[in-house]
């Protein structure tokens, strides 16, 4: 066995090598011509990790081809012995699954270690504290679940690995068996469904009534936000009379309207439940406040609404996250376009008397100029319709 | 039955149009299905390599893409517009085209007829037409990628009324009509298709075939068939009234729209109606894909394990319950729709119930392996590591289908997670399991084991470190189908984490040419395969190994046992084929395997 490497690599193998160097060399022009750029600290840990990835790569093609080669020589001497490849091959993959299980329960628990904490902090809403309680114990029992089935599996792989000496145990059934991996699971779902069946009903119970009622309004792409004024009572809308200034189409011959506020930053007292009606004026969007567990579609033509009671003001969370800049967000799960990835509000959640200092400061957004602007777009909104019409007609 | 292959014989005069592009021949159709699904399946990856690219180096510029992408990527950047019309078709062409069309296309057309003993479908003509209505449909989606305004890119559930306006984005233009297009012409090749299966497994079983002597797989690709055929016509209606709503000025999904500086006269629709005709067929349809590849893994476990399928009859009760509970379940898409809150408690029973087959499956998969003699072919290989990603994905849905759990974790990288392990992945990696299992079958060679273990092993490897991390993602509140996570603070502290998926998302990509040097290779320089290569007991490793219209040169096999005879205590071998009859295995013999009704078909 005293052939060169270059013939020592057989043409399968060059193949592959070849189609991977092509790769490995393309993305390699690819970050030679984003390093100039590379002038800030990111970019230029960018180009270590990359070039780490790709040694990494070459490192792997090579350990590839030498296993590849390895395992091709043992083929043919073992197959001049007389003796089979197939229980080389049998052991090999057999210890590989239980060395998989190993590294495979190491990785996910670094992953919950690692990754797990960088999730939400805790629920600032009183219903979500109950959700997140649901979540960890679902969380628990499909973690046993999942680690003893994995363990089965993968120790099955490795301990009854075929044997030319060896015959499997013909065992076809057992009904009695069936029968308790059919109960036990049932038994610990039906728990689940009631659980959950118990805290869905009571997230989605209509709203107490001393509830701060919020109007918003999802466009592409911003949310629209309208509270109801001094009189707590938000005035009605429709879609035809929306126009570039009355965004929502807020209708100002109804009385409760005249008084109602529009914000840019959503505020919210502690401890009050707060119900929020939605609503989208071209396409679904999706209200979602995850520090709340709270989401709600906002679907063109049909109201829906969502309810909760914040329990954490915006200072408190900063604190426990030890994070000063942290701030409670509503922002867009479903897809709406271009700009779908960002399209978010602030909310604050602060203590009564600070609510009330703040509202203090808001003036409706309904004023004698506003009125002029707003008949002056609705206008203009009608002569584009004509226009459009009459332009229909003349073709 | 033999009279009629002299029949064919004499008048068939194959030429290259009749035997390679308008074949009416079953197996090749299979191979067709098979090519097709495997170019759609790299244009699939391709899109979602570029897409994470996008992810994992939000700010970069990657002069490569400009030149790949033209417009879409100018100065190197991908466009937000494009980054959904790649998610979208990604989406469109992995479910529909890959894993409906490509794995039950190919695995039902090879081995209805073969392992039930029938000497072709039901109506190779129609099998023919569904094959290219397929292929149509393939074209057309693969064109909208290349046409001014780009493809459809309102996301594969293409929701009304961003999918239904043109103005609401770009692709919602002539991309989202060619969609349309594509879809009905799919859901046509679907259903002429299915209706095929259904009719050649009901009617033409060879005799003694009776339907508990059928492998596991027949019964998972009828069972597929059924819900094609009774779920895809409501998608046409959907796609239908869509049509309808974008050409004709009807408003069934559509209401109340203020869109591009003027309010649209559409009055009375809802766009939840909408979804719920498409998530009528979408939850049947993850099952579509994930019921063939179960199908495959237990014929191909137990034949590995040379053991029988454990509960057989189990396995059968617990497929035709989640073909069943697949048709009352749509609702858990659709939790925070809106949609009436005790409907949605309904739907979350439903939902969980559905578990419990599948988690009688799970604990079947682990008998089965039990005290076996595993032999790890590659197909065994994909296999196991279906297994895994099914109880991995399977356990997280568990989570979803919890609707006041859904509130929080709905469209978040959760959901990405969990399909893309449990439907995504695990039906990949059932139909690679197909492939390199019935290879000998479809082109009379072998593939390269080593090969084939290499590409397991990087796969099932990539597979974890991609989709597993993406559960945290989801966890900390990050939606699915954004374009950067720059614009929120909250989000950018998972840019590293998405760099090492996009990584690893490269790196299971290149592993997937192994496959393909060894698919490729292996037609022309792959060893001639043997005739029953896994000592198999199944009745399409009695028909030659060169292909042959009718299947068997003489008379079709008879069967006189079920197809999970392996190492049965009293007998040589550790294979016993179904055409082997009773009377020649005397020493073997149990009580039951005499009965004449099938309560005791069970007492083997």
């Amino acid at each position: 066995m005293n052939m060169s490497i270059a013939q020592q690599l057989k043409s399968s193998t060059k193949a592959i090598l070849g189609l991977v160097l092509l790769t490995i060399s393309s993305t390699a022009s690819f970050a030679q011509a984003t390093m100039p750029a590379a002038t800030d600290v990111a970019s230029q840990e960018l180009g270590i990790t990359f070039w780490f990835y790709v040694l990494l790569l070459i490192a792997a093609v090579f350990a590839f081809a030498v296993v590849n080669k390895t395992l091709k020589v043992l083929e043919l001497t073992q197959e001049l012995n007389g003796k089979k490849i197939k229980n080389t091959y049998n052991n090999v993959n057999g210890i590989f699954f239980i060395v998989f299980l190993l590294l495979f329960l190491a990785y996910v628990y670094d992953q919950f270690n690692t990754l797990g904490r960088m999730g939400l902090p805790e629920s600032a809403s009183e219903h979500g504290a109950i959700t997140d309680n649901l979540f960890n114990i679902t969380a628990i029992i499909t973690g046993i679940v999942f680690i003893i089935t994995h363990i089965l599996l993968f120790y099955f792989s490795f301990k009854y690995k075929g044997k030319e000496t060896r015959k499997a145990f013909f065992y076809s059934h057992n009904d009695k068996l069936e029968l308790y991996w059919t109960i036990i699971p049932a038994i610990v779902l039906a728990v689940m469904v009631l659980s959950g069946w118990k805290a869905w009903t009571n997230i989605t119970a209509p709203a107490p009534k001393e509830a701060l009622t919020l109007d918003v309004t999802g466009k592409q792409f911003a949310w629209i936000v309208r509270y109801p004024g001094n009189d707590n009572t938000l005035g009605s809308k429709a879609f035809k009379l929306v126009n570039d200034v009355n965004e929502t189409g807020v209708d100002f011959n109804d009385k409760n309207a005249k008084d109602d506020l529009l914000v840019n930053e959503i505020y919210l007292p502690v401890n009050r439940p707060v119900k929020f009606n939605f609503n989208a004026r071209d396409v679904i969007h999706s209200a979602y406040m995850p520090h709340f567990r709270a989401q709600m579609n906002c679907v063109p033509g049909m109201p829906t609404t969502f309810w909760f009671k914040p329990t954490i003001t915006t200072e408190q969370m900063r604190l426990k996250t030890n994070d000063p800049k942290f701030d409670y967000l509503l922002l867009c799960a479903k897809v709406c376009g271009s700009a779908h990835y960002n399209m978010q509000v602030k909310i604050v959640v602060v203590n009564d008397t600070e609510y009330a200092t703040w509202l203090a400061t808001k003036k409706p957004f309904y004023t004698e100029e506003m009125a002029k602007q707003i008949q002056e777009a609705a206008a203009s909104v009608a002569k584009a319709k004509e226009e459009k019409l009459a332009l229909n007609t003349h073709e | 039955m033999s009279d009629h292959t002299t029949h064919h014989e004499e008048h068939h005069k194959e030429t290259f149009i009749s035997k390679y592009v308008f074949s009416m021949d079953h197996k090749m159709i299979a191979k067709q299905y098979l090519i097709t699904g495997i170019i759609m399946a790299v244009i699939g990856m391709v899109l979602s390599i570029l897409f994470r690219i996008q992810l994992g180096w939000p700010d970069e510029s990657f002069p490569f893409l400009e030149k790949l992408l033209g417009k879409w990527a100018q100065g190197g950047r991908i466009d937000p517009a494009f980054y959904m019309s790649m998610v979208t078709i990604h989406g469109t062409i992995m479910v529909f085209f890959v894993l409906t069309a490509g794995l039950s296309g190919t695995f039902s057309n090879l081995l209805i007829p073969l392992q039930i003993g029938a000497r072709d479908m039901a109506s190779p003509f129609i099998n023919m037409l569904s094959y290219w209505f397929f292929f149509l449909s393939s074209v057309i989606m693969t064109w909208s990628l290349l046409i001014e305004s780009g493809p459809a890119s309102g996301g594969w559930t293409i929701y009304p009324p961003l999918s239904a306006i043109p103005k609401a984005m770009p692709g919602s233009g002539l991309g989202m009509t060619l969609w349309l297009i594509s879809m009905a012409i799919f859901v046509a090749s679907a259903l002429m298709g299915g209706i095929n299966y259904i009719s050649t497994v009901l009617n033409m079983r060879t005799k003694g075939m009776s339907m508990t002597k059928m492998p596991l797989t027949i019964w998972a690709f009828l069972l597929t068939a059924i819900l094609g055929v009774l779920s895809f016509p409501v998608l046409f209606a959907g796609v239908i009234l869509l049509i309808f709503d974008r050409g004709f000025g009807t408003s069934f999904y559509l209401s109340d729209i203020f869109i591009g500086g003027e309010a649209l006269p559409n009055h009375g629709g809802s766009p939840v109606l909408f979804q719920h005709l498409f998530w009528f067929l979408g939850h049947p349809e993850v099952y579509i894909i994930i019921m063939p590849a179960l199908g495959i893994s237990s014929e191909i476990i137990a034949t590995n394990a040379r053991k029988p399928i454990f509960g057989y009859r189990a396995m059968i009760i617990s497929l035709i319950g989640i073909a069943f509970l697949s048709f009352i379940v749509w609702g858990h898409h659709m939790f925070i729709t809106g949609m009436n809150p005790f409907l949605g408690s309904v739907f979350m029973f439903t939902t969980l119930i559905i578990a419990v087959p599948s988690a009688v499956k799970t604990f079947n998969y682990l008998a089965t392996l039990w005290r076996g003699n595993i032999q790890f072919t590659p197909a065994m290989l994909f296999a196991i590591g279906l297994v895994s990603l099914f109880i991995t994905g399977g356990l997280t849905g568990i989570f979803l289908g919890n609707a006041s759990l859904d509130i929080n974790l709905h469209d978040t990288y959760f959901v990405v997670a969990h399909f893309h392990i449990v439907m995504g992945s695990a039906a990949m990696f059932g139909m690679f399991a197909g492939v390199y299992h019935w290879y000998p079958r479809l082109f009379g060679k072998m593939m390269d084991d080593r090969l084939g273990y290499f590409h397991f092993w990087l796969t099932f490897i990539a597979v974890y470190c991609v989709f597993f991390p993406m559960h945290f993602m989801g966890l900390d509140g990050v939606p699915r189908r954004y374009y950067s996570f720059t614009s929120f603070d909250f989000m950018k502290e998972w840019l590293a984490v998405n760099r090492f998926i996009s990584i690893a998302a490269i790196l299971g990509s290149l592993a997937q040419f192994i496959f393909l040097y060894n698919f490729f290779r292996s037609i022309f320089k792959g060893k001639k395969a043997p005739q029953n290569p896994w000592n198999s007991n199944t009745l399409e490793w009695t028909a030659p190994v060169e292909h042959m219209h009718g299947n068997w040169p003489g008379e079709i096999p008879w069967v006189y046992r079920w197809p999970y005879d392996y190492s049965k205590p009293g007998h040589d071998e550790d294979f016993i084929p179904q055409n082997v009859p009773l009377s020649q295995t005397m020493s073997s013999n149990l009580p039951g395997d005499y009965g004449t009704h099938h309560g005791s078909k069970e007492s083997h």
